[in-house]
């Protein structure tokens, strides 16, 4: 059976070619299929050229070859996939894993969508003080002294 | 035309609610004091009844329960996982702890420490055993030597409260992120001993606890178990939590697992030499008065030898 190839096309309009079985990790991509005419080019309007090229490079990794032998990946591919997925997030930078989630939310990649959820909360938030979380985001504090002084009291026991 | 091919530069302001519950999800709850004193929407967040929800749904916690063999002189540790496949059922699997006396551990995301040392001879020492790559280490020695009394975890710190030469109730704090200790505010007066605990957890900022009650003046030589119990803060009081009935449990094990609380008790089979191992899952709601729990169906997840008593129960996040 030939593989069968799906073009996608970025926000900027840059085109990417690849196989099926990769961009069918996005439960999104179907249904722009189904609509579209098949073999058509299917736009992607959320997403940019770089953050799409991230998506792709992340579905590649991590598509499943259906080679029917039926074995599934041993535990030390799995292994290799955790750390692959740990170096992959690490060299991104702030503003490229939060358009990597949106691009991950919009196209509906659940795995993608939960790595980087994960660590966002483990690497940004997770361990760290008030004004630790507030830098690492870029947070503004929203709140007036008294209304912060007030959500200090309420969890005082948290301060001590 | 020149197309700039980057993505614009956005900040964690600029994400949806919806995307910011998802990561918020994931953050372990002994932040939420810290992060809803961060922003609005971080507390606005963590305040709803849908993130829970979420959290229920998230299913990223393990149980671990440890059995000791007290037929054996050499008290052999027997380690079991909850596999969550419909039954549900004790898996046999290994966990690496010292081979010391153990007097409490806590399990914090995929790390468990193990805190040891008997009150005399054998100081105080914490261990961590990693889940995930099954290594044991040591952490740095404590600052002070202590008599152990209890333990705890509170946002990013373990607290350790013991007693010192002079039998004077102190309190170290393990810094998580720092690995190292630092002496906490000292304690004023103990709220009670927290050894008689028969087991523990602690869910929603209140410590939970599977209280019995001796009713030997009663006449009646054996433990009846009084019901599920919280601590109100506030008014320093043992609270009941309402809605939950159980038959009597004489061994009892309790964890905080995917923001439900894990219920396991043991119940001498009719068969010969068996012990049944039971479950069920609690909700606690938060009411006007204090808690409302409900249980599911209990459910046996497997037998072990009769001479097995459960030892420890711990709730690891991978």
């Amino acid at each position: 059976m030939s593989k069968k190839n799906i073009v996608l096309k970025s926000s900027n309009g840059i085109i990417f070619e690849v196989e099926e079985a990769v961009a069918l990790q996005s439960e999104t991509i179907p249904y722009m299929i189904e609509d579209d005419c098949a073999n058509d080019t299917i736009p992607l309007a959320n997403v940019t050229g770089d953050i799409l090229a991230l998506v792709i490079e992340y579905c590649k990794k991590h598509v499943v070859v259906a080679d029917g032998d039926g074995g599934g990946s041993s535990s030390s591919s799995q292994e290799d996939l955790k750390n692959w997925d740990a170096q992959f997030m690490n060299d991104l930078d702030q503003s490229k894993i939060f358009n990597l989630l949106l691009a991950a939310d919009f196209l509906n990649i659940k795995t993608l969508f939960d790595l980087t959820c994960q660590f966002v909360a483990d690497t940004m938030i997770k361990g760290k003080s008030v004004e630790e979380v507030r830098r690492t985001l870029n947070i503004e504090k929203d709140y007036t002294s008294e209304e912060e002084a007030k959500a200090r009291q309420e969890n005082e026991w948290a301060f001590k | 035309m020149f197309i700039d091919a980057n993505a614009p530069r956005i900040s964690l302001d600029s994400l949806p609610d919806e995307i910011l519950t998802e990561i918020l999800v994931r953050v372990p709850n002994r932040m939420d004091p810290i992060l809803s004193t961060v922003c609005k929407s971080f507390r606005r967040i963590l305040a709803s009844p849908h993130l829970r929800t979420l959290r229920r749904r998230l299913k990223k916690d393990t149980i671990f329960l440890m059995f000791v063999d007290l037929g054996q002189a050499d008290l052999k540790r027997e380690w079991f996982r909850i596999d969550e496949n419909v039954p549900r059922s004790l898996v046999s699997t290994h966990l690496s702890v010292p081979r010391l006396p153990i007097r409490c551990t806590i399990a914090i995301d995929a790390e468990v420490f193990v805190i040891c040392g008997s009150s005399l001879k054998i100081p105080v020492t914490v261990w961590v055993s990693d889940t995930r790559t099954g290594e044991l280490s040591q952490v740095p020695d404590l600052p002070v030597e202590l008599m152990f009394r209890g333990a705890g975890l509170v946002c990013n710190k373990i607290y350790l409260v013991g007693a010192d030469h002079d039998k004077v109730l102190r309190a170290e704090d393990f810094d998580l992120t720092s690995r190292t200790w630092s002496p906490a505010t000292p304690i004023t007066q103990p709220q009670r001993d927290w050894r008689a605990a028969a087991a523990n957890a602690s869910i929603d900022k209140k410590s939970l606890l599977f209280e019995f009650h001796n009713t030997r003046l009663l006449r009646c030589e054996q433990w009846v178990m009084f019901g599920l119990m919280w601590y109100d803060s506030n008014t320093s009081q043992w609270k009941m939590v309402e809605g939950l009935s159980f038959n009597r449990a004489n061994s009892v094990a309790m964890a905080e697992y995917n923001s439900m609380l894990a219920f396991i008790w043991t119940e001498e089979s009719s068969s010969a030499g068996l012990k049944k191992i039971w479950f069920t899952l609690i909700s606690l709601e938060k009411t006007e008065y204090g808690f409302h729990g409900s249980a599911q169906p209990f459910e046996t997840i497997g037998t072990v030898p009769i001479s097995w008593g459960m030892r420890l129960c711990l709730s690891v996040r991978r």
